[in-house]
């Protein structure tokens, strides 16, 4: 049987993926309503850097979030200095790190569901006599609830499978940094194959289970439309 | 008077607004003209769903947009129904039809929500998803649900435009019937004229961004110098007290002037209740002097003006004892053949089925 220690990295992993995704719906829906009302230059270069992650190898994400967060750099000291908080090699310091790496797969299915209201909902909530806040919560993100779960589990399901940016920032620290994709690498170098299957396998099985789940909920928002 | 004041110079590249307007507080108001010629625009302006430049518009001493002031739309005590009904999805029709009533500062009571969902025929579609709900059915509940709001100024931006003639029918009346008992003023856009006719008390015609005549629906409909008069489907407008209706026939008398009642296919009218008709300018013939015909309505009138219009036909207007004007559509052949000259006397027959009557 495998032992308790070994299962470790997958509740890290877990965690670290709920947090992060949803910090990323909290910032990101507001962020991604608002690429998708406006125009210009501005938005072209925000949705850039947004897709940026989805074509740069992961360690560069990762050096330069380690860069940016060393002690040594401006960020990183004043960051030490007021709040103590020293984010290479600790937890808060991933959650960071995973969501830059999963930005895009939140930030653009939601834009796009934003997008695909188009003007009119919204219009017709005003002639209705809700005001513009009250019209985002009651009917601009219900009629975008299919594209906000969509990006729910793309991002939950990316940043399981996350390495390169944990490896450069987070290292490989029991219970704080070791995800289970770094612990799967650890049990190969050392040779433990059964371990590397056991996790392997589970991994396997979430994500699969996780981009299922995914299919049954557009099948039923498109049948729902 | 609580007039409501509406005046742009607005210019977005190649369009153009250049109006000053003035809509009179009760009664309906269609805006009438062709696509592009800013009908559109002007109920958007009135609704405050855009801020456009160089536009004004007040209610009475209330300035809902001027160079300091924009009332935005969710502030403005307005309802609207578009040219599609744009229920919201997520939600089912009861749902829909409460969602301005929950936000709206004088909304209609529970009875009155239960006699408005009576009267459009929506009590067995509460709990359903407006997908699948017919057009026709979508655009009631979208109409109910301006209504339920009780605004103070209603706007229609050509609610009918998107239905299927069965649709269009099933509606229409249920308008008619409102015009009778709104209290506020209603701004209708359409390009349909006997929507307009049937529909408006006002009348503002607009073309290319201006508006080149504003008025009585009746006068403004006859007016030889305004494009309606010229059209092929141009019509007249009355409102008239019944005077008796028969019911073996099926017809209403109606008092047309102190000399002619017209009879016309309705079901039984109170006696002494107005009833709003329509004459179509195609239905009327022109004869010497009275003589037999099938048509039972029969009118003494003397020419005042005659035009061609087209190479076939030629527009005849004509005055009646009672200082009404119609309008006659005659070919140009049988206007030789009858001699038709300013100031000559005609008996003018118009066809029961060119009647086309509304309640009132």
């Amino acid at each position: 049987m495998v032992e308790l220690s070994l299962l470790e990295p997958i509740w890290l992993t877990l965690k670290l993926a709920l947090v992060s995704t949803l910090v990323l719906l909290v910032l990101g829906i507001p962020f991604a309503w608002w690429l998708a009302q406006r125009r210009g230059w501005l938005i072209d270069t925000l949705n850039t850097l947004v897709a940026l992650p989805l074509v740069l190898p992961p360690t560069v994400i990762g050096f330069y979030l380690l860069l940016v967060m060393s002690p040594e750099s401006s960020l990183g000291s004043w960051l030490d200095n007021t709040f103590g908080l020293v984010l290479p090699f600790s937890f808060t310091g991933l959650v960071i790190g995973s969501v830059i790496y999963s930005l895009p797969f939140v930030i653009q299915p939601v834009r796009n569901a934003f997008a695909a209201i188009g003007p009119e909902p919204l219009e017709t909530a005003a002639t209705l006599r809700a005001k513009p806040l009250d019209a985002f919560f009651t009917v601009a993100l219900p009629l975008a609830r299919p594209g906000i779960l969509t990006a729910a589990v793309l991002g939950f399901a990316h940043t399981l499978g996350e390495f390169g940016v944990v490896l450069l920032i987070g290292g490989n620290i029991p219970g704080e940094t070791r995800v289970v994709s770094i612990a799967i690498y650890d049990q190969v170098e050392t040779l433990e194959w059964a371990n590397a299957h056991w996790l392997s396998g589970i991994m396997l099985l979430i994500s699969f289970l996780l981009l299922l789940v995914m299919q049954r909920l557009q099948r039923r928002s498109q049948g729902m439309l | 008077m609580n007039q409501i004041k509406l005046s742009s110079q607005l210019q977005r590249g190649d369009f153009k607004l250049d109006f000053e307007l003035a809509i009179p507080e009760t009664g309906i108001t269609v805006l009438f003209g062709p696509s592009g010629s800013g009908k559109t625009t002007l109920l958007r302006m009135l609704a405050g769903l855009e801020k456009y430049d160089h536009t004004q518009m007040s209610w009475g001493d209330e300035a809902w947009q001027s160079d300091a002031v924009f009332i935005p739309c969710h502030e403005r005590d307005i309802g609207m129904v578009f040219q599609t009904p744009r229920l919201f999805a997520h939600l089912n029709v009861e749902q829909n039809l409460r969602y301005g009533m929950t936000r709206a500062t004088q909304p209609a009571s529970e009875y009155e929500f239960n006699e408005l969902i009576r009267l459009l025929g929506l009590g067995s579609m509460l709990e359903r998803d407006p997908s699948s709900l017919s057009g026709g059915q979508q655009q009631r509940v979208a109409i109910a649900r301006a209504l339920l709001m009780q605004p103070s100024l209603l706007l229609m931006d050509e609610p009918l435009s998107a239905l299927d003639a069965k649709n269009k029918a099933e509606i229409l009346p249920y308008l008619e019937r409102l015009h009778q008992e709104l209290r506020i003023p209603l701004v209708y856009v359409t390009h349909d004229l006997t929507e307009t006719a049937r529909l408006g008390d006002n009348l503002v015609l607009l073309d290319d961004g201006k508006v080149i005549a504003a008025g009585p629906m009746s006068s403004l409909l006859t007016d030889p110098e305004l494009p309606l008069a010229n059209r092929p489907d141009a019509c007249m407008q009355f409102d008239l007290p019944v005077v008796s209706s028969d019911r073996e026939y099926g017809l209403c008398e109606l008092r047309f002037n102190d000399r002619v009642n017209l009879e016309f296919a309705c079901t039984s009218s109170e006696p002494g209740s107005l009833r709003r008709v329509l004459i179509q300018a195609e239905g009327i013939t022109l004869s010497g002097k009275s003589h037999k015909t099938s048509a039972l309505n029969q009118v003494p009138v003397f020419v005042r003006e005659s035009w061609s219009v087209g190479s076939s036909h030629e527009h005849v207007l004509l005055e009646t004892i009672g200082d009404q004007l119609l309008i006659a559509r005659i070919t140009r052949k049988s206007a030789r053949k009858l001699g038709v000259e300013v100031g000559s006397t005609l008996i003018a027959s118009i066809k029961t089925s060119a009647l086309r009557g509304s309640i009132r």
